[in-house]
């Protein structure tokens, strides 16, 4: 019985195959894959000042316990906190973005739009974000 | 015997499809532009289960959505709806916020109702920062300004706040495509500029777009 | 008679939830991907793989159920989906994620109900078990068109 399930289950998945290719060839364009390195706090911490850390949680939260040194940028408020933000950047600083943890999606989303919108290279999302970064 | 032992699992197994309130729609989608301030969705149902059903907690995915409920208990046969409003800051693109219904039928797992919203901008600008390294080339740098073939956008002016970074614009195709070409003077030293390209769209309160230029 | 009504019930609604499942996530892969991302277990290219590929296999296995073809297989496959989505939620819970329930939702990232998701997988899983034991015990099999000896 256990032969003859492995065998039909090898059948299905490959029966299954068929139609994926179909739909990843149609889809697969509209799928985008998550392009954001994430990077470890250990890692950040040994980078020393090489890093402009950005906060991207609401700013009742940056204000309540914002990394020191950390710069707001939100999307609630991207156009009136850009101009502070690149008062703050520098070329040749990585920029590490943060949100509260957990599986939050700000951080990543400010980081794409950092990406695709001013087309900056060197940015990161901290892994595990504030909450990661306060257990090590 | 066995299968006396199996009928409680059935049970158990198909309790979630006699959940309690019947939801008219879990997911809607919105269109809005950037400048929108709030999208607001109602979210209506009906218990039509035999019992009262208390909905318990209403909890949120962000900080930038807020749900409202007029009251907590409905009785079998009562109608009720639930508001979420969605505060869209300087979002751009597709987003989407959710708002979990716990009620206090422990046989039934907690409802999303799934908040879509695009938010698309009449013109793409990109990049939106150009820079130089102090000391590197002076080199003529180029954004693209591209609307919407069914929107046509027209730029009524671009100015700079700082004369020595010059911009000059170029019309590739008007209302659908514009090219703006940022140079600074010489690298030097630190330079900041902010150039803003005034529009003609909508036309009621027409929009008018940052682009961030630096020497550092 | 009572075991085959069990069984008629167990296969037809694990048929059912697994053809729903995968007919909503083959409809919008971008958002099955994303809830797969939200798990954050895989590097970008397996769940985008993974988010094209599965929703097949669950509409195959759940064809496979319901018409008794490949039977042994669809379970097998049913199981091992079921043992994979659970050891995802289980690790998301140990590392206090916020994850979608990327199953019959669209994705967003949301607190999840840990308990009642693990509950809801375990169930099924129970009853993958079952239908196995009871596909052991060879039972005859009346309604023909629904139960056909499986391939």
């Amino acid at each position: 019985m256990i032969a003859r399930a492995c065998r039909q289950l090898c059948a299905l998945l490959a029966l299954a195959l068929l139609p994926a290719i179909v739909a990843g060839a149609l889809q697969l364009h509209k799928v985008k894959p998550d392009p954001m390195p994430q990077v470890e706090p250990a890692q950040v911490r040994a980078w020393g000042e090489a890093v402009l850390l950005v906060d991207a949680r609401p700013r009742k939260e940056f204000e309540r316990d914002g990394l020191p040194d950390s710069v707001l940028l939100n999307e609630d408020e991207w156009n009136a906190l850009i101009p502070d933000f690149l008062n703050q950047w520098e070329p040749d600083k990585r920029i590490v973005v943060y949100c509260g943890g957990g599986g939050c999606q700000a951080s990543k989303a400010v980081a794409a739009r950092l990406r695709t919108e001013l087309q900056l290279e060197n940015v990161h999302v901290l892994k595990g974000g504030l909450k990661a970064w306060r257990s090590e | 015997m066995f299968a006396r032992l199996l009928l409680p699992f059935l049970l158990v197994a198909a309790a979630p499809a006699c959940a309690e309130l019947r939801w008219e729609k879990t997911t809607q989608s919105f269109d809005r532009s950037p400048g929108d301030p709030a999208v607001e969705a109602s979210y209506a149902f009906k218990n039509v289960g035999s019992k009262p059903v208390t909905i318990t907690k209403l909890r949120t995915s962000c900080g930038c959505t807020a749900a409202q409920l007029d009251q907590r208990t409905y009785a079998p046969g009562e109608s009720g709806a639930i508001t979420a409003r969605f505060s869209l800051g300087d979002r751009r693109g597709l987003q989407g916020v959710s708002v979990t219904v716990t009620t206090d039928d422990r046989t039934t797992e907690p409802t999303v109702l799934s908040l879509r919203v695009n938010i698309a901008d009449p013109l793409l600008v990109e990049p939106t920062l150009v820079w130089w390294r102090v000391g590197a080339a002076a080199d003529a740098k180029v954004v693209q300004l591209t609307a919407s073939p069914t929107r046509p956008v027209r730029i009524k002016s671009v100015t700079s706040t700082n004369p020595r970074l010059a911009v000059k614009l170029d019309t590739a195709a008007p209302g659908a495509r514009y090219t703006l070409t940022v140079q600074p003077q010489d690298t030097a030293s630190k330079e900041v500029a902010e150039i803003r390209v005034q529009t003609d769209f909508p036309p009621d309160a027409p929009r008018s777009y940052l682009i961030y230029a630096r020497v550092k | 008679m009572a075991l085959r009504v069990i069984e008629l019930a167990l296969r037809l609604g694990l048929a059912g939830i697994f053809l729903y499942a995968g007919a909503l996530h083959a409809w919008d892969a971008p958002q099955f991907v994303m809830a797969i991302q939200a798990y954050d277990l895989l590097p970008p290219d397996a769940t985008m793989l993974l988010g094209v590929y599965l929703p097949w296999v669950e509409i195959c296995a759940a064809l496979a159920l319901l018409f008794r073809r490949l039977y042994l297989g669809a379970l097998g496959a049913v199981a091992g989906m079921l043992l994979v989505f659970l050891g995802g939620i289980i690790s998301a819970w140990a590392r206090g994620l916020d994850i979608s329930c990327g199953c019959f939702r669209a994705a967003e990232s949301i607190q999840t109900h840990f308990p009642m998701l693990v509950a809801r997988d375990l169930t099924m899983l129970a009853a993958v078990a079952v239908l196995f034991a009871l596909e052991g015990r060879a039972q005859p099999r009346p309604a023909e068109w629904l139960m056909r000896p499986s391939a």
